[in-house]
């Protein structure tokens, strides 16, 4: 009778084993802010439908490129992991022909529009996803009604935008609230207008990429640098830009304490959202600063990416696929507050939900600029040292440092990247 | 003497062997890594002898300075947090109402994280809706009211000043320690003797402290040398890179990729260690007084 139970028992284990085995759980690594509580509805939904479970392994975003690229050079990459992407970091970062899935067939690659398929490719084939912001990149939030009170129209030029600064500075208000103690805000001012310069010089981006010339080749980017320390020491920026964090733009916004702040258009969401109190409207529109007046796009940014030697590569296709449907699209933009309008195709038919204040922004550029790229995204080895640019020109305001002396650091650092990477054309 | 060891040597094996592994050997492994061009844009790793080091010392980015402001913190902030320490360790050991509860008091913000105490008092020492300058403000000191962590004549001694608060409770509980091992029978002696505070003070409770004084200043000294979080979370090496200090340079050259060049700091970090510390211990513990 014994035996037979324990026949019974251990067919039954074996009955059940094979499904307990047959359970995927695919790791998901990726830096925090890079994601919402949309993605994470998703991964549910995903598991709904499949079964395959999706589970988060979030960093802190100092730290994750370095943990992610300690796991891929120890072979034991996640699953799925994300970096910031560009044309340079596919390879740089995560040598994605060495490590990563070729999606180049997978239908739904047409769903990103081309400057992103470029964005996550390397030598034509595509190896990552990314779903983002889509619109002006970081242009100046500022008050519409305090430059209504004043008499001020939207500035288009930098004399323009110093007039504009000079009157909400004599009214007791700080004219542009800046964060420099978070190291990456206030190198937005001479980075985001990077299509300006290449106005100003046609074909600088190809030889700076080239190592035909360099930075303090480019005329307009000291011009930029030399405005911004004007800007500083004008005091547009108040006397506590070296103190203050990024976390009170909105309350100093919200609360008439400064009047600009360069920020994603779309969190006037924000101000509207957490301040009800604030009657205010808010406007956008580009950086001035030398006189740029294109319209400033970034087809980088986040992007997710499938470990070549992950065992479930089904399972991930099947995931990248799951997210690229319009529905589900159309759901991370619907669910994520701060974000108006996502960076696909336009066959995909997606509702985007511009706000009254960014089609306004859209409007007022002048038609025959077009769309630029931001300078990180287009000019090599310049997004990786966006820290210690920050700190250069945190030196800068503190007299501790020439503009040329910023300009020569960020050549020098870009020349030692270049060569640590092995770019032949800096051999 | 051998007869003296209650225990044969092997017992020790397992745990150094653990410590060996876990610790020796990463850490030569790092050495090794220090004359290399390790990197994260390229796979390979090639020997460069002493380039990392060579860079060190002739680069533009002046990794001279951020050595110099280790050493001087090193140095003050011992001095900031041990003299105090001593002096309220004494107070904190004689017949004071209540001592237990302001030694508790004292000692709290030693078990605060750094990222916990950062954030409270970047918050705190902002120069318009910092507590600080709004208490200065209130009492009719605004002329005291400053910029703490941006103004260059400031940054450093505020950094200090945090580190001080945080860990002057730590030190402190090692003097008490000190303090109530030594025998009574020594002051009694120094009072039948006419001696007064200070006399005992210097004959007999400093030779008495020698090893929690060597205890707190070789803690302290290698704290010191090996400061980042502090720094970090406070200020994150600015304004500009005023306060950069040798560890947060490491930090740094990961962040950007530069493992070989980050290595060799720490190795440079290792070598000012081990020649500061060996010569302070051993002078250190020959002056301790046998109770």
């Amino acid at each position: 009778m014994k035996k037979l139970l324990l026949l019974a028992v251990s067919l039954v284990s074996l009955a059940v084993l094979p499904s307990f085995a047959e359970k995927v759980k695919l790791t998901q690594m990726v830096s925090q802010d890079w994601t919402t509580e949309a993605d994470e509805d998703l991964a549910k939904a995903f598991t709904k439908e499949t079964g395959v479970e999706i589970e988060w392994q979030v960093n802190p975003s100092a730290q994750h490129h370095d943990l992610l690229k300690t796991k891929l050079n120890a072979g034991e990459g996640p699953d799925i992991f994300w970096i910031q992407s560009n044309k340079w970091t596919v390879k740089t970062d995560i040598d994605a022909p060495k490590n990563c899935i070729d999606f180049s067939k997978e239908t739904w690659v047409k769903t990103m529009p081309p400057a992103k398929i470029e964005s996550v490719s390397y030598n034509g084939k595509v190896y990552g996803q990314g779903y983002f912001v889509k619109g002006v990149s970081f242009p100046i939030i500022y008050n519409k009604t305090l430059f209504k009170e004043l008499g001020l129209s939207v500035p288009r030029t930098y004399v323009e935008f110093k007039k504009a600064c000079e009157a909400i500075k004599a009214k007791g208000v700080v004219p542009v609230y800046e964060c420099v103690p978070a190291g990456w805000h206030h190198v937005l001012w001479v980075m985001q207008i990077g299509d300006r310069f290449s106005e100003l010089q046609p074909g600088i981006v190809d030889k700076l990429n080239a190592n035909k010339a360099k930075l303090s080749d480019v005329m307009g980017f000291k011009t930029a640098i030399v405005q911004l320390q004007e800007m500083v020491k004008k005091g547009y920026f108040g006397t506590d830009y070296m103190d203050n964090s990024y976390d009170n733009w909105a309350s100093n916004l919200a609360t008439r304490k400064a009047a600009m702040f360069v920020q994603k258009s779309g969190e006037i969401n924000t101000l509207s959202k957490d301040y009800p109190a604030c009657k205010d409207e808010f406007g956008a529109f580009l950086i001035p600063l030398v006189d740029a007046q294109t319209a400033q796009a970034d087809p980088n940014g986040p992007a997710r990416f499938g470990y070549s030697k992950s065992k479930y590569q089904k399972e991930i296709k099947q995931y990248f696929a799951f997210l690229a449907r319009k529905e589900n699209i159309q759901y991370k933009l619907d669910h994520t507050p701060s974000m108006t309008a996502i960076d696909v195709a336009d066959s995909v038919g997606i509702e985007q939900h511009y706000l009254p204040a960014e089609k306004e922004l859209f409007a007022s550029i002048p038609k025959s600029k077009g769309t630029g790229i931001i300078w990180q995204d287009s000019v090599s080895y310049v997004n990786d040292q966006w820290m210690d640019v920050g700190k250069d020109l945190a030196s800068m305001f503190m007299g501790q440092m020439t503009p040329d002396q910023v300009i020569s650091a960020i050549d020098e650092r870009r020349a030692k990247i270049a060569k640590a990477a092995g770019d032949p054309a800096w051999e | 003497m051998t007869r003296n060891r209650l225990y044969p040597l092997y017992f020790v094996l397992p745990a150094l062997l653990l410590y060996v592994g876990l610790f020796i050997v990463p850490g030569m492994i790092g050495i090794g890594y220090s004359f290399t061009d390790w990197n994260r844009y390229n796979a390979d790793i090639h020997f460069v002898g002493f380039d990392n080091f060579r860079a060190i010392f002739t680069a533009s980015k002046h990794y001279d300075v951020y050595i110099v402001n280790t050493l001087v913190f090193a140095v003050v902030s011992n001095i900031v947090k041990i003299v105090p320490a001593l002096f309220l360790a004494i107070l904190l050991c004689g017949n004071v109402r209540g001592k237990n509860f302001y030694r508790t008091v004292l000692f709290l913000p030693t078990v605060l994280s750094f990222l916990v105490v950062g954030l409270i008092f970047r918050s705190v020492l902002h120069p318009s809706t910092g507590l600080v300058n709004g208490v200065l403000r209130g009492i009719g000191l605004p002329f005291l009211a400053g910029r703490w962590l941006s103004d260059p004549n400031l940054v450093w001694p505020s950094i200090i000043g945090v580190d001080a608060w945080k860990g002057i409770g730590y030190v402190m509980t090692i003097f008490i320690a000190g303090l109530q091992a030594i025998s009574q029978d020594y002051y009694d002696a120094a009072d039948i003797d006419g001696a007064g505070w200070w006399s005992k003070l210097f004959n007999v409770t400093l030779p008495m402290l020698m090893p929690a004084i060597t205890i707190n200043v070789v803690f302290g000294i290698t704290y010191g040398l090996k400061v980042f979080d502090i720094i970090y979370v406070l200020t994150n090496g600015g304004p500009g890179r005023m306060t950069e200090v040798i560890n947060t340079a490491v930090f740094n050259e990961f962040a950007s990729g530069s493992y070989g060049l980050g290595t060799a700091l720490s190795t440079l970090l290792l070598v000012v260690l081990a020649l500061i510390g060996i010569p302070l211990i051993r002078t250190m513990t020959k002056k301790e007084v046998e109770s």
